[in-house]
């Protein structure tokens, strides 16, 4: 199904209306939750490495600690686990319910593809939104990871920026991406195939939706370690 | 002409359709009976390729159609048959000018005034032009299956397929979507195969009945003379008699 909804690419165009509305209901409406959740997980960050500082331990380190979990992975855990709960979901719902009302069947009697309709520009639509959306829950986490770092052992901004200069390197920006563009992909893949997969009635779509939120939870924790590992080992 | 021959299709091996024969013959209008779950859906979305037969054949126009490809329907077999579909199955996500207009992607060469012109003509051939931007879900359900023959028609086929079109509706409007059957039929000569629990609609709007029992065709006969059968399977059916065990 990837492959094919890949191919399906050149007809990209034709689709953009579709594409820009996918990217909306992903990008846009997942705002606020991300929102939401990694500033929490960022003020939590900054408790937990704060109260781990201890006498011998310089405080302005925290800025890097802080700024590499949350751009390795606590920006990109949190945005895969947030986006398959809401995403992945979604798309399962939706396609479920094309299937068991026959609107996919419809599709295929007038000669549409149903990859190409309903998966390629959700595809699109992801690689753009999650890391876009990966970009602004990174700096929301870190920058709620300094204010509870200042409440926490009241650290200044200047050591906190001392601690991120000294620990920032381009490539975890890059992995940081390369994590949510992945997981945009496999939560668009999951949700689009047990949708397709979804059994007759209510029932099958409900089945096909928590199908896809548990297998692209798992899928994304996996591959979030496989491509720490990868990476750490290159 | 459609020639459905020895067509078999099981499913987790129940077998459904267990050697059906059955001949659509040009500008007729062919209603197929029978219980729920005998697999009346399963056999014309074999024809269209939605469902993959396990043996059998059907021949469209003279073309075999069982093993095509995909592309090969879309090129050969769907441009020139619609469903309507038992729900209406509209994209809801929609509303009916642009249901109607996604349907026409299948005809390439069309610029978009004929489109423009075909969706409003579509519409009025149903009786709705005035529903164009109205959403599937704010329409009652004799609409929707208007809608849902509207896009059908739109593609101009020379078949049309209708999953039971009257089931859920109330007996007056039972008649305006046979009455629109009827007139689709004979106004723009689509030949038309019906699946219908309707027994009085299928009396006067088709030309010939086909009854479908335990996967096989086990009786077909014309419509005028449907009252006037010997077979007891399809007499007991017609009159309501079919024991309830056999549900
Ligand atoms: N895609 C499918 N997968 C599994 N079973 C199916 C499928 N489609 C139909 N069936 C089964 O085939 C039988 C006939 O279904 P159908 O053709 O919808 O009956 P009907 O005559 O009421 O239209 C039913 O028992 C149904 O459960
Ligand atoms: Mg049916």
């Amino acid at each position: 199904m990837f492959f094919k909804a890949v191919v399906s690419f050149k007809k990209a165009p034709v689709y953009s209306r579709q594409i820009i509305a996918q990217f909306v209901y992903i990008g846009r409406k997942s705002f606020p939750i991300v929102l939401i959740t990694s500033t929490f997980i960022g003020l939590a960050l900054g408790v937990q490495i704060g109260t781990q500082m201890n006498p011998i331990t310089p405080h302005w380190m925290e800025g890097g600690l802080i700024l590499r979990s949350m751009l390795l992975e606590m920006g990109p855990i949190i945005i895969g686990l947030i986006l398959s709960g809401r995403v992945a979901a979604g798309i399962a719902a939706e396609i479920g319910t094309m299937k068991v009302t026959e609107q996919i069947d419809a599709l295929r009697s007038f000669a549409i593809d149903p990859i190409e309709y309903l998966v390629m520009p959700r595809l699109i639509a992801a690689m753009f939104a999650v890391p876009t959306l990966l970009v602004f829950a990174d700096f929301v986490g870190i920058f709620s990871g300094f204010i509870s770092s200042f409440f926490t052992i009241n650290l200044s901004w200047a050591s906190f920026v001392k601690g991120m200069r000294h620990d920032f390197h381009t490539a975890d920006v890059l992995t940081s991406l390369l994590k949510a563009y992945i997981f945009g992909i496999v939560i668009v893949i999951f949700g689009s195939y047990f949708g397709f997969e979804s059994k007759r009635g209510a029932k099958g779509v409900g089945q096909a939706t928590t199908l896809a939120v548990v297998w692209s939870s798992v899928d994304i924790l996996m591959l979030d370690y496989l491509i720490s590992a990868i990476l750490y080992f290159v | 002409m459609i020639k459905v021959r020895d067509l078999h299709k099981s499913f987790n091996n129940h077998a459904v359709l267990n050697g059906v024969n059955l001949e659509l013959l040009d500008g007729e209008v062919l209603s197929i009976i029978g219980k729920s779950g005998t697999g009346k859906s399963v056999l014309i979305k074999s024809i269209l390729g939605l469902i993959e037969p396990d043996s059998g054949s059907v021949e469209v126009d003279g073309m075999e159609v069982v093993g095509m490809s995909e592309d090969q329907f879309n090129a050969k077999v769907r441009n020139n048959i619609s469903i309507v579909f038992q729900e209406g199955a509209l994209w809801d996500s929609m509303n009916v000018g642009e249901n109607i207009e996604l349907a026409l992607q299948i005809k390439k060469h069309l610029d978009p005034e004929e489109r423009e012109e075909i969706v409003i003509d579509s519409l009025r051939k149903v009786g709705l032009e005035n529903i164009r931007y109205v959403y599937p879900e704010e329409l009652s359900g004799g609409m929707m299956k208007r809608v849902a023959i509207a896009r059908a028609i739109a593609t101009r086929p020379k078949y049309l397929f209708y999953d039971e079109p009257t089931t859920g509706l109330d007996p007056v409007l039972s008649n305006v979507i046979n009455n629109l059957i009827k007139k689709l039929n004979a106004e723009l000569g689509i030949t038309t195969l019906i699946i219908s629990h309707d027994i009085k609609g299928v009396e006067t709007v088709s030309d010939r009945v086909a009854m479908l029992y335990e996967g096989k065709v086990v009786h077909t006969c014309n419509a005028k003379e449907m009252w006037q059968q010997e077979n007891k399977i399809f007499n007991d059916f017609i009159r309501g008699r079919m024991g309830i065990n056999e549900y």
